[in-house]
């Protein structure tokens, strides 16, 4: 029997470790970046991109990161997301009700955390306007915060304070796995897992922890998402665990808002790329006699983290049985389209009827430079002109032309997606205004504390503003984030051609996977939400900051051969 | 008609359909149904119930003030306070069988709109001795020797001094004095309190509200003053209520 291990002098000799490159001229101040850059190299560098096991840090890590974090939410006082309203439709599954001032104005400029017991009838609960049940992975964070709130002696229903600590807590374990997953020595893990957590630690995304929204579970979801892609490509353990991992994280992401569907192409993709040990014995399948392969001990791959993969080896006449690598990956993508489109059949028509309003009456129309050509190519009557600019509570809104039914009749999210594909052109003031939105992920309006915290009213907190203000300062230049994205994009290719290491292929998922979602919230959720649904693309672009700082960590340290070891 | 309802949250007063099963009306309750009626065509006409906007609209015009009026038995001259008006129309599903009915409820509010509950039956409550719950009066403060202009708004069970009477004017130049703001209310305060006369111990009270650059004048009854110590009553005026100085 022929083992599949391609030859190991070979591949022991290709097996690296990374240090700054040399630089060319040897001057004064040349030499003292350099030896700058040797140090911080040697103490943060990502070293060799092996995956040794570091059990004992990563449970560290992720300790203190939900501690962290716990902390930067509660003291000196608690801080939160004040409820613009929304929260009602979901927590009040869970049969409860919020605390809270009845006007609008005393209820948004603070956290009102308490919820009690409630029993609903008709459609009390629900979604606004038709009382349709709402769901999101967010219930499960919510179920877990109700089920705590007694034992933190905040009363028998729900407090939202709960819930930051559940939050917190599995954001911990995140920051755990994530240090687990990523290549290379433990400083420089522990390094990328801190900056991880200060982007989570900035108010405009942790805030979210201690409110009733769906998006901590889109936050987290993301985040379980990244780490279970990076164990998948790894290629530890079966492989059809780490994707069963991956449809798990992707299913939670999935569920936690609608636009969140929006992953499932870039998780599509992500799995069929497939991990750098399956590869390699795709093509190991393709270069031996059938019934010749063996596996490794841990029932991944027979060869060593950095190997080269046997390319190029299967004599001529054999059939190549690539198509096995992609078994378990198809079968994770199948699973993951059908929960997408489960929770996609699940959603409120009337939050369907209402996102596609926006979009027509609030997005396309006003900035049309011909409404009424536009309503012609919709299918839809030019009385519907006066509509232009209108929410459907506006005086002047569409819901009272008599010829409204029509456009139940003629809008649809495929004709909407349509126009988009047919007038490209109406992209480029879309997309403006969608940077804009996201380079402002303040919601200025909700106030941060609670009522009897003798702050003001609406006053935000800003105890992190490292993305706040990364996001201000590109404001000026807003080019800057196409171009943070693009560097990110190039730079994880860059990565996972040259050093076959998943960090690299995580950057080029986050980045179209913040495209994806950028755009589905543009043309699906419409002019009148786009500030408040941009806040998921807003955090996948700012953990673009970690994975850049990881990409340029690897890319500027050369390769050194290996002592070699028998 | 007539059923309590127990109406606790923003979003069970603005949910389209009937949010809550009825409660016996001498339990707590926050809203009671004051009436009942269809939805007119060509709405009605539709297979499938039309959407928030368009019900509300509908049904605002139905659930009127002179309905609820009538319900409360409140008089021509009788103000009030703190009623908030809710309407539910049917289900989804209901009016796809067929139901057109919409459902008028009256709700006691405090100020910020926060539903009061109450045990009472409203229906003819205006006519009865539990009206002063309902009743719109002012409490004025004292400056110099006389009151303010303006009052701050309290029902009748509490401390006021003076109490509304449903006649309202724009302060013009007519109105300048005193004692031309009490001749144009003389004639609605001997309506509400169903005298010829003024009875002795009390005295027009009209306030005056600002709003904005508008100015009107609230015409109001109220206890006569010592010069000393201003006075204040809790209850109501009106014939069929009762009430005690304080």
């Amino acid at each position: 029997m022929v083992e599949a291990r391609p030859d190991a002098s070979e591949t022991r000799a290709r097996a690296t470790t990374f240090a700054p490159e040399p630089v060319r001229r040897k001057s004064g101040t040349v030499e003292a970046l350099r030896s700058a850059a040797a140090y911080l190299a040697r103490m943060f560098g990502p070293g060799e991109l092996g995956s040794p096991r570091v059990r004992g840090v990563a449970g560290l890590s992720g300790t203190v990161a939900a501690l962290a974090m716990i902390l930067r939410l509660f003291l000196p006082e608690p801080v939160g997301m004040a409820d613009q309203g929304s929260g009602h439709q979901l927590v009040c599954s869970l049969g409860l009700r919020n605390v809270r001032p009845w006007g609008y104005q005393d209820f948004a400029q603070f956290i009102h955390p308490g919820w009690v017991p409630q029993q609903y009838y008709g459609e009390g609960c629900g979604f606004p306007g038709s009382g349709e049940p709402v769901y999101s992975s967010q219930l499960l964070l919510l179920w877990l915060g109700k089920w705590l709130t007694p034992v933190f002696g905040w009363g028998s229903g729900l407090d939202t304070r709960a819930v930051g600590i559940v939050c917190c807590v599995i954001f911990g374990a995140l920051v755990a796995g994530l240090v687990v997953a990523l290549p290379g020595r433990t400083l420089f893990r522990v390094l990328i897992a801190a900056l991880v957590t200060l982007v989570m630690a900035d108010g405009v995304f942790s805030d979210f922890f201690v409110s009733p929204y769906a998006e901590p579970a889109a936050f987290l979801g993301t985040l379980a998402l990244s780490v279970a892609l990076l164990h998948y490509w790894n290629g530890r353990g079966p492989r059809w665990a780490s994707a069963l991992m991956v449809v798990f994280a992707a299913a939670f992401t999935v569920w936690a808002k609608p636009e969140m569907v929006s992953w499932l192409p870039v998780v599509a993709f992500a799995l069929l790329w497939l991990p750098v040990g399956a590869r390699r014995r795709a093509e190991a399948e393709r270069a031996l006699p059938e019934g010749s392969l063996r596996e490794g001990p841990d029932g991944g791959p027979a060869t060593a983290v950095g190997e080269a993969p046997a390319v190029g080896l299967a004599p001529p006449g054999r059939a190549p049985r690539r198509w096995r690598a992609f078994v378990v990956p198809a079968a994770a993508v199948v699973a993951i389209a059908a929960v997408a489109l489960a929770f996609l059949a699940e959603q409120p028509k009337r939050a369907t009827e209402v996102n596609l309003y926006n979009t027509v009456f609030a997005t396309i129309l006003p900035s049309s430079p011909d409404p009424a050509e536009d309503l012609e190519w919709l299918g839809l009557d030019r009385s519907f002109l006066t509509a232009a600019g209108s929410s459907m509570d506006s005086i002047n809104s569409a819901v009272y032309n008599p010829r409204y039914p029509q456009f139940g009749e003629q809008i649809n999210l495929g004709k909407v997606a349509a126009f988009f594909v047919t007038h490209p052109e109406r992209l480029i003031g879309l997309g403006e205004r969608g940077i804009s939105a996201l380079l402002t992920p303040e919601f200025s309006y909700a106030g941060s504390y609670l009522a009897d915290s003798g702050q003001g009213p609406g006053v935000k907190e800003r105890r992190v503003p490292l993305v706040l203000g990364l996001y201000t300062a590109m404001k000026a230049a807003p080019v800057a984030l196409v171009g943070l994205h693009f560097l990110t994009l190039l730079l994880g290719f860059a990565v996972s051609a040259r050093r076959s290491s998943g960090i690299g292929r995580l950057a080029v998922v986050m980045v179209t996977g913040c495209w994806a979602q950028f755009w589905v919230v543009l043309m699906m959720e419409g002019q009148p939400g786009i500030h408040s649904q941009m806040i998921v693309a807003g955090f996948m672009s700012a953990l673009c900051v970690p994975l850049l700082v990881a990409l340029v960590s690897i890319l500027a340290s050369t390769s050194r051969p290996q002592p070699q070891v028998s | 008609m007539g059923d309590c309802h127990l109406i606790v949250s923003p979003e069970q007063f603005d949910a389209v359909s009937e949010p809550s099963p009825p409660v016996a009306c001498g339990d707590a309750h926050t809203a009671q149904t004051f009436k009942i009626t269809q939805v007119p065509t060509p709405l009605a006409g539709r297979g499938t119930r039309p959407g928030q906007q368009e019900l509300k609209t509908v049904t605002a015009r139905l659930c009127d003030v002179a309905s609820l009026r009538k319900y409360l038995a409140a008089g021509e001259r009788d103000g009030t306070t703190g009623l908030v008006i809710a309407a539910y129309a049917p289900s989804r599903d209901d009016w796809e069988r067929g139901a057109r009915a919409v459902r008028c409820d009256v709700l006691v509010a405090a100020k910020d709109g926060t539903p009061l509950a109450t045990t009472l039956d409203l229906r003819g409550v205006m006519a009865g001795p539990d009206s002063a719950t309902l009743r719109l009066c002012y409490r004025q403060e004292p400056v110099g020797s006389g009151l303010s202009d303006d009052g701050v708004d309290v029902p009748c069970t509490e401390p006021h001094t003076g109490e509304d009477i449903s006649a309202w004017f724009n302060l013009d130049g007519s109105m300048t004095t005193p004692a031309a703001r009490n001749a144009r209310c003389l004639p609605y305060a001997l309506q509400f309190l169903g005298a010829d006369v003024l009875p002795a111990g009390i005295v027009l009270r009209p306030v005056i509200r600002t709003v904005g650059n508008a100015y009107t004048v609230r015409c109001a009854v109220g206890p006569l003053q010592s010069q000393s110590s201003p006075s204040t009553i809790t209850g109501t005026l009106a014939p069929a209520g009762g009430q005690k100085h304080g």
